[in-house]
């Protein structure tokens, strides 16, 4: 894949609410957990769940976090792109999410009343409404591939660029926290009641979180024509089923390692040519031996050599948004040459045998990263980003 | 730019399974929306009798095609779902025990089988499908958006052939908000799957008709100009004037927009399905470019009615949503390839 910049970038991640990338990226490497005990968010329990929740810092109603964190998310990114309402007009956007505004329609059942916000609750609502808030002329899409949402969008949006479809499109990941998730990874089983410790031998578990991120993807003839600041290439992306297991990923690793592979050779690099990868890493027993065996299945011998790390350590799950937060983190990584740690690291797996970066930030030129995402549903999916051309 | 054709259709419907059923429930006009789809038809497959309506469904329906076309190795395969509402049954039961009751009693199941892509997660599984599987959310306009999508991993080889699926149930929650939306319209609320198979031309392989264009814009502000556009730009895909058109598609939320074209509509016989009904009206175009259908006579009909063309050459499907969301799909007969 070629001619396809990241000239803009906008986050709101747990941690802290921060007005900058640089100063989220300057907390995620030094480590900063923003796992903690929290009340689920509209129904009344007793009991407290680890997760990684965003403080706004405004007197919202749950319901209407989606929306205010989206909003200001898309605004950073808007922002940072210097695009005109001209070219705002002829952009694409994409976005991906696993539930939407799924709180909104958790109040109509605690009300009783389904009249209520019904139209919020859709989950092709969001692209909509943030479409014509901001302005954003061009097609208008929604996609979900469960946790693989926010991947899927930001390799979708870059195919329509390299193919010539578009010259601009703004690729986003939005979800919140919901006793609706909180319940069902309850009862999966896949929530830990420890630490998150990704790759770790003693991992029990994720924690969900939440957050909204966005990516401008834009032409690399149209980025230089009016003279954009470019964070990184998009090299390659792929999607690949594992056709296996609805819930469960494929022990072998085999959909994901196959997107690994795909991405790789759509990007002409070489196995040894990836410095970083940013796993998908949910600290779950399965996902994390799955993912280890993928990149092993996939890269060879430049496996044990490529630093590998899980942010979702310091900022729990945040469904459809983790792809597009993670891809972020494979930018940051390239322009600022740290990789950000996994947190919570303890005991080596000898079934995880790689460089997970335990606890602490590397620092460390990075040419080309690579950011993971797998799904329910079996969905995996591999998007790599190299340098900008002035670095 | 890769030709690429429809080789084969699947469908289940309030009218049954199977795109022969749907044909025919179309071409005698009888309104069958609100008849249920047989549980006993449709899950026929024991990996996916704890899912959702909506998965049985979309499995049905990629079955048919997979069958008619007989392929066996889907590893370059790709699979688009659209869908717009998606399994809201099991999601809102998830909810309400959640909401009246312990949140321990709840069905697992009734979670992840509501996620958004787990009618193409479904398919994907049964049908060992492990190429690029994607689920697309929005209204009507989307099965022609998945439709692009298709085309784009097909032309970007990466993937050798593409199933496109829509799928959608009933739900109580979903009609009362569109009837509330809209509550001039006569709705009729119907369910079901719609599924195509479509693969680069290869003059040996069997085909129902060609896609010779395609488009879709938003525009919020102004609906009509979005579908303008989008016919507008299918046209100019295909190289082809609003006079080449021989018969136009279309639900019946959308009005019109050929004087001198036949508009057809499927609706008040089967219902709306939201992005299912865009589906079927693809399929039911594609039936007739092949011919030798019970729905063909009724697009000729149209036809001889109408326009000066003697047999059916180049069909518009298109769909418009109040939002600003339009799409559109030009499907020419073989003869015209």
């Amino acid at each position: 894949m070629t001619g396809v910049w990241v000239t803009a970038m906008g986050l709101v991640a747990p941690l802290r609410p921060f007005d900058t990338i640089d100063a989220f990226w300057g907390a995620l490497t030094s480590g900063e957990d923003s796992i903690k005990l929290q009340a689920p968010p509209l129904l009344n329990e007793k009991k407290e769940w680890l997760t990684a929740s965003i403080e706004t810092g405004q007197a919202l109603r749950p319901e209407d976090k989606f929306f205010y964190i989206a909003e200001a998310a898309l605004k950073m990114a808007i922002g940072d792109s210097g695009l005109s309402a001209g070219k705002l007009q002829g952009a694409d956007l994409i976005i991906g999410s696993i539930l939407g505004n799924v709180l909104s329609r958790e109040r109509q059942l605690i009300d009783g009343n389904i009249q209520h916000r019904t139209a919020e609750a859709s989950l092709s609502y969001p692209v909509r409404y943030l479409g014509q808030r901001f302005a954003i002329g061009g097609r208008l899409s929604a996609i979900s591939t469960a946790c693989a949402s926010g991947t899927d969008a930001v390799g979708i949006a870059a195919r329509s660029i390299a193919t010539g479809e578009a010259e601009v499109v703004i690729a986003g990941g939005i979800d919140v926290l919901s006793d609706f998730a909180l319940a069902g990874f309850n009862l999966l089983q896949a929530l830990t009641e420890d630490k998150v410790r990704p790759f770790d031998k003693k991992r029990t578990g994720l924690a969900l979180g939440e957050g909204a991120a966005f990516l401008v993807l834009e032409a690399e003839r149209h980025a230089l024509a009016r003279g954009a600041k470019c964070y990184g290439r998009v090299l390659g992306y792929a999607s690949r089923a594992d056709a296996s297991h609805l819930t469960a990923p494929h022990r072998e690793g085999r959909g994901l390692a196959s997107a690994i592979t795909a991405a790789l050779s759509q990007s002409g690099l070489r196995q040894y040519d990836i410095n970083y990868i940013n796993a998908h890493g949910t600290a779950t027993v399965y996902n994390d031996l799955m993912e280890t065996k993928a990149i092993k299945l996939a890269l060879g011998e430049a496996a044990y050599t490529t630093y590998v790390s899980s942010t979702k350590s310091m900022l729990g799950h945040a469904f459809g948004a983790s792809g597009v937060i993670e891809a972020l983190c494979a930018l940051m990584a390239i322009n600022t040459g740290v990789i950000p740690p996994t947190i919570n690291y303890r005991y080596p797996d000898p079934q995880c045998d790689l460089n997970y970066v335990p606890n602490t930030a590397k620092a460390t030129p990075v040419g080309a990263a690579m950011s993971l995402s797998a799904g329910f549903g079996g969905q995996n999916a591999a998007v790599i980003f190299g340098r900008p051309p002035q670095i | 730019m890769t030709r690429l054709a429809v080789t084969g259709v699947g469908a289940t419907s309030p009218a049954g399974v199977g795109v022969s059923t749907l044909a025919e429930a179309a071409a005698l006009g009888h309104c069958v929306a609100a008849n249920p789809i047989s549980e006993a038809a449709v899950a026929v497959l024991r990996k996916i009798r704890r899912s959702a309506a909506i998965t049985s469904y979309a499995v049905t329906a990629v079955e048919e095609v997979l069958r008619d076309r007989g392929v066996s190795d889907f590893g370059d395969c790709a699979l688009i779902a659209g869908v717009t509402n998606g399994a809201l049954n099991f999601s809102t039961g998830f909810h309400h025990t959640l909401v009246t009751e312990a949140k321990d009693t709840a069905s697992p199941t009734l979670f992840s089988e509501s996620v958004l892509n787990a009618p193409a997660g479904n398919a994907s599984i049964i049908f060992n499908i492990r190429g690029p599987v994607h689920s697309i959310i929005g209204g009507p306009s989307v099965a022609v958006k998945a439709l692009m999508l298709a085309a784009t991993l097909i032309e970007t080889r990466r993937a050798q052939r593409a199933i496109v699926v829509c799928a959608e149930e009933r739900n109580e929650l979903s009609s009362f908000c569109y009837s509330r939306l809209n509550p001039k319209a006569a709705w009729v609320f119907s369910e079901g799957a719609g599924a195509v198979l479509i693969e680069p031309v290869d003059e040996l392989r069997p085909k129902l008709c060609t896609i010779s264009g395609y488009a879709a814009y938003t525009i919020p502000d102004s609906p009509q100009l979005a579908l303008q556009r989008a016919i507008d730009g299918a046209l100019s895909m295909a190289d082809l004037a609003a006079g080449d058109i021989g018969v136009a598609v279309s639900d019946y939320k959308t009005t019109p927009l050929f004087r001198e074209i036949p508009t057809l509509s499927f609706s008040d016989c089967l219902g709306y399905a939201f992005c299912v009904s865009s589906m079927w009206n693809i399929i039911l175009a594609a039936m007739a470019c092949a011919g030798g259908c019970p729905v063909n006579l009724l697009f000729a009909a149209g036809l001889k009615k109408y326009a000066k063309h003697s047999e059916i050459n180049h069909v518009i499907i298109y769909a418009a949503e109040e939002d600003g969301d339009a799409s559109a799909i030009i499907l020419s007969g073989v003869s015209e390839s």
